[in-house]
């Protein structure tokens, strides 16, 4: 009885691993970033920039700043496309 | 007849009683398992929302709480599965919820802006759903730790 009462939290505990293991690749394919300055980065849904070499960049709500956006929180990895005319996202 | 009657009463509430401690102890440590190790997976997503937190945390403050959070977390999921350890586990999951309730509290009832959230597939909740989770599961741990009071630690 001792037993089985340890096997159940066990299992829960073994299945979380699990599922966090699956949903945290789920999370980390759906994001871009872009460099808020003082080593501060903002996480964006994933933007479509298309094909090309021109820097990708988006502007945050339509008077918004520009910011060049990046594929990591890591400044070598920005994200080229086929126009530097800034995407539009929304703020939220 | 009576006695008897009270006798089944007791018993099946006792069962009963079993069933939900039971039932909170897992919601507890899957809750605190998957989000501590969806954190520790991908810490850099932490430290960049403590960042960006309206609080204010220093790059340091920031870089610490990323790894003691999720290692808080674990450590809780990992008390709450050994009955000699529960009560503790339920005790600090009741402090950290109500930390966590107080921080969303002020996220949406306060704060300047809403950062965006963390933590897995949590992540896809908005503020005020990730209000009512963290309510839910205050309650719950309140309750876990009511039925085992009487318990020594």
């Amino acid at each position: 009885m001792k037993r089985s009462k340890l096997i159940l939290p066990l299992m829960a505990f073994i299945c979380a691993i699990g599922m966090s293991f699956t949903t945290a690749q789920y999370s980390q394919e759906e994001h871009d970033y872009v460099d808020l300055g003082n080593g501060s980065w903002f996480e964006i849904d994933e933007v479509d920039c298309g094909e090309g070499s021109e820097e990708c960049r988006v502007q945050i709500g339509e008077d918004g700043p520009i910011y060049q956006v990046y594929d990591e929180q890591d400044n070598t990895t920005s994200k080229q496309g086929d126009s530097d005319e800034p995407i539009v996202i929304d703020p939220s | 007849m009576n006695q008897m009657k009270y006798k089944y009463q007791g018993k099946l509430n006792g069962t009963t009683i079993n069933f939900f401690k039971l039932g909170i102890a897992l919601y507890l440590i899957l809750l605190f398992a998957y989000t501590g190790f969806s954190k520790l997976i991908d810490t850099n997503a932490l430290f960049t929302t403590l960042r960006n937190a309206p609080l204010f945390f220093t790059e340091h403050t920031a870089d610490i709480l990323s790894w003691l959070i999720p290692l808080g977390e674990i450590g809780i999921a990992g008390a709450i599965i050994f009955e000699d350890f529960r009560k503790i586990g339920l005790l600090s999951s009741v402090i950290l919820l109500s930390l966590f309730t107080a921080y969303t509290l002020w996220i949406v009832f306060i704060s300047p802006y809403e950062p965006c959230t963390c933590g897995g597939i949590l992540s896809l909740l908005s503020w005020k759903q990730h209000l009512l989770l963290n309510t839910i599961s205050l309650v719950l741990a309140t309750t876990g730790l009511y039925f085992e009071k009487n318990k020594k630690l």
